[in-house]
């Protein structure tokens, strides 16, 4: 059962049971209270009394005993057993005391009484209490002439521990008595207090409140509550009063909410029926532009499916052209392995490119040449494709090699090969391509090379004592309508030491794109990677290159064709 | 109590040769055995004249007569004052070798079970009962109230006070006792009668404040030196007291107690 149902089932409205009533539940728990706590400091003070008692009685006896010691010694001094019998008489006055012996110093009782027992009672049980100080005895001396003091005999008393106990336990339950009734006094007194000034305030309130009227809580008259203007009460009345201000007012508003909330309801009806009639005919509307969209549809996939075959075309046509480039390029081991070891990565952004590469040995004579073309794809591979045949065309009629007059040739050549040579001026319709190169040319065995060179295209030279260095060639660019050749094209001449590495490589490698912040890979990176791995073989080197680059590259997208090409030439030394 | 050699019953020859022996020993040197050392219990109450203790010296009669007696005897005495009733006590506890005075007719309860040697008669004593002089010659069915120094038993009187026809009154000293007689407290004071009028003497001026009614009971003996462990000593003390007669009658007479001896032998 819950307690409103409790409460609707033993109680009314107008009037609560005793035992429900707060005036009894407070004065069961104030006396209740208050014999706990004078049951505990009573326990307490039970305590602290038995043990003063003792402290009392001992001290008291000790006191005693000291004012009759004079006696007591002269009545054994002088074995007189009168004196004696009034000092034991004396103390027998005293009602703890049971008995008392005046025993001399030859072992003989001078005087001594004892008190009859009490007879039996409840007390008896706590006699124990006291058991371990009932026995006082104390050796008596007596002054002789020449100023010693002999023993005399012996004063002992015995205390009666049943009287003791009685005593203590009449004091105890005086005290016990006094402390009940006084805790019902405080009780009473309290439960008064608390009717007065609590219950009965607060059942004349529960009236008033018992006489709200829920319809109209605003017109509730409140109780008088004299003395009360201040405290709790009052206060709960006055929260009592604006709650039920507060609940007319919340009433009031309900009202005027509900018939706006009518007013609303209706204003939105109108609405949805016109937007309902709305809706239906964008239905309409959308069912005729879903016909046209799915006829678009269709167009866009019969279209998508046209430029899928055109872009299947294109990518066999990339991939022959690819293998058409490829095969352009020449075998590593045509240089002869007693020129040295060599490593090309050669990567077109994309499946074509215009870098390209060439080697060539004639005699002992070897040459590499790389160029980067312009553009990359397609148009960069027409491009080497002239460059190709120029190239050949240039080794082959000249008779001498060098590095220098070799560029220019194939400057001169290309630029004729495009019509880039005509005397009138470029019109922004000619073809306007050209490339940028290098050629590096040695002997087999000889540790002193050649390099010339024309653009974006250095040279790295990777010494294992002095680490690298770089030579870059002449400012500008082979052929271009646009630009005037290069007025100069210098021939550099470099010493190996035994071991060193050499490096050429074409722009797409430094320049691109990664890292963060987001920036170009840059030449000095690469040749710090480079001067890192010196001690790897050319393979692994190029494998961890590209991991790096990789790396560095991340999310970016290639921008160019790359190519790097790796020669570490035999040097023999000097004869 | 005994601190030196044990008594040898050394002879009058014998002092002459130990005492020549101990000049000797003071002229070369030569160690000898200490005299004879005793500790002899007494009363330390004023009981002159045969003696007084109660300044915490013995002295009087009885401490003359002993003092010669130790003096040709070659022994030494040493007196312990103490109460009355703990001189007996103190004898049979061994914790004095000799007691002075004694009689065997004192507390004989107290004595049954043990073996006291006792010296021959050294001096006669008379307790009597002592009333004021208009008093003299009432029987002594009038005296309701007896009255007595602490420590002192009316052996005379104990049939009547055992019976309840009489009360005792102990008081602390003579003064007190004969202040108790005269003020009419008590109707008479039993004490020794030489005792009563010495101190009658002192204490009021004349010996006969009181008077010894030899109608009324009376108890009459003899104070003697006893021991428990020193009989020979007793011996030699009794062979002295026979050998000494007249030294020892002249102590008595200086004492004043010559008269108590004529008393008893006029009553005899």
């Amino acid at each position: 059962m819950t307690q409103s149902t409790e409460f609707a089932a033993g109680t009314t409205l107008s009037r609560i049971p005793l035992r429900h009533g707060l005036t009894f539940k407070q004065a069961a728990v104030t006396l209740l209270v208050v014999l706990l706590l004078g049951l505990s400091v009573g326990t307490l003070e039970l305590i602290l009394d038995w043990r003063a008692m003792r402290v009392e009685v001992r001290v008291n006896l000790e006191n005693t005993l000291d004012l009759v010691e004079g006696s007591a010694a002269e009545a054994l001094y002088q074995l007189n057993p009168e004196l004696g019998r009034r000092v034991v008489d004396g103390l027998l006055v005293f009602e703890l005391v049971r008995y008392v012996e005046l025993r001399d110093d030859f072992g003989r009782v001078l005087a001594s009484h004892e008190r009859p027992p009490l007879a039996g009672s409840a007390f008896h049980r706590w006699s124990k209490r006291f058991a371990d100080m009932t026995d006082f005895s104390r050796p008596l001396r007596q002054g002789e002439s020449d100023g010693a003091r002999t023993e005399v005999g012996v004063l002992r008393v015995e205390l009666s521990p049943e009287r003791l106990a009685e005593r203590f336990l009449q004091q105890a339950v005086r005290d016990a008595f006094f402390g009940i009734a006084r805790a019902v006094a405080i009780s009473l007194l309290v439960v008064i207090l608390f009717y007065l000034m609590i219950t009965r305030p607060l059942l004349r309130l529960a009236h008033a409140i018992a006489g709200v009227d829920p319809a109209r809580p605003g017109r509730w008259s409140a109780p008088e509550l004299p003395g009360h203007g201040r405290d709790e009460l009052g206060l709960l009345l006055a929260h009592l009063r604006r709650l039920l201000d507060a609940s007319q007012d919340g009433l009031d508003q309900r009202d005027r909410a509900q018939a706006e909330l009518t007013a609303l309801t209706r204003e939105l009806e109108q609405r949805v029926q016109e937007r309902t009639q709305a809706l239906e005919q964008a239905m309409l509307d959308l069912e005729t532009r879903k016909d046209e969209v799915e006829r678009a549809f269709e167009e866009l996939d019969w279209t998508h499916r046209r430029l899928s075959e055109a872009n299947r075309l294109l990518l066999e046509s990339h991939a022959y052209a690819r293998r058409i480039q490829t095969t352009m390029l020449p075998d590593p081991a045509v240089l002869g392995d007693d020129a040295g070891e060599l490593r090309v990565h050669w990567e077109p952004l994309h499946l074509v490119g215009g870098d390209w590469y060439w080697l060539e040995r004639r005699g002992d004579q070897c040459l590499i040449l790389l160029a980067d073309c312009t553009g990359h794809g397609v148009p960069g591979a027409f491009v080497t494709l002239v460059l190709a045949s120029v190239t050949e065309q240039v080794l082959r009629e000249t008779p001498v090699w060098e590095p220098a007059t070799i560029l220019a040739d194939i400057d001169r050549r290309v630029r004729r090969r495009l019509g880039q040579d005509r005397s009138s001026g470029w019109t922004g319709l000619d073809s306007d391509d050209g490339l940028d190169a290098a050629v590096l040319l040695w002997e087999v065995g000889s540790g002193t090379l050649e390099f010339a060179g024309v653009g974006s295209i250095p040279l790295l030279c990777l010494d294992p004592d002095k680490g690298i260095g770089t030579l870059r060639g002449t400012r500008g660019h082979l052929g271009y309508q646009s630009l005037k050749p290069p007025a100069a094209i210098a021939t550099q001449r470099l010493v190996l030491a035994p071991g060193a590495t050499l490096y050429l490589l074409t722009d797409g490698l430094t320049d691109q794109m990664g890292g963060s912040p987001r920036r170009l890979l840059g030449r000095r990176r690469l040749v710090e990677w480079l001067e890192l791995h010196a001690a790897l073989g050319l393979s692994d080197q190029i494998a961890g290159l590209c991991r790096m680059l990789a790396d560095y590259r991340a999310e970016e997208s290639r921008r160019d064709d790359m190519t790097l090409i790796a020669f570490r030439p035999i040097v023999r030394p000097p004869l | 109590m005994t601190r030196g050699a044990r008594a040898n019953g050394a002879t009058g020859w014998g002092d002459r040769v130990l005492g020549l022996l101990v000049l000797l020993a003071l002229i070369t040197g030569v160690p000898v055995p200490a005299a004879e050392h005793y500790v002899v219990g007494v009363e330390n109450i004023d009981y002159r004249p045969y003696q007084a203790g109660h300044t915490g010296v013995f002295e009087g009669f009885g401490r003359e007569l002993l003092d010669a007696f130790a003096a040709e005897a070659g022994i030494v005495f040493e007196y312990r004052p103490l109460p009355p009733p703990r001189l007996l006590a103190s004898l049979l506890q061994d914790r004095v070798d000799f007691k002075y005075p004694d009689d065997p007719g004192w507390t004989p309860e107290a004595r049954a079970g043990h073996v006291i040697h006792y010296s021959r008669p050294i001096v006669a004593y008379l307790d009597g009962t002592l009333v004021r002089p208009e008093r003299l010659e009432q029987p002594a069915s009038m005296l309701r109230v007896l009255g007595t120094v602490v420590g002192f038993t009316p052996l005379a009187w104990r049939a009547a006070l055992d019976s309840g026809a009489v009360s005792l009154r102990e008081n602390a000293d003579f003064s007190a006792l004969f202040q108790q007689v005269l003020s009419e407290r008590v109707d008479g004071a039993y004490a020794n009668v030489a005792v009563a009028r010495d101190q009658s003497r002192r204490l009021l001026g004349h010996p006969d404040a009181l008077a010894f009614d030899r109608r009324l009971p009376s108890a009459r003996g003899d104070y003697r030196l006893s021991t428990r462990h020193h009989p020979a000593v007793i011996e030699r003390f009794d062979r002295w007291l026979v050998e000494r007669a007249d030294r020892i009658s002249a102590l008595k007479e200086r004492a004043g107690l010559s008269e108590t001896d004529r008393s008893r032998d006029a009553v005899d």
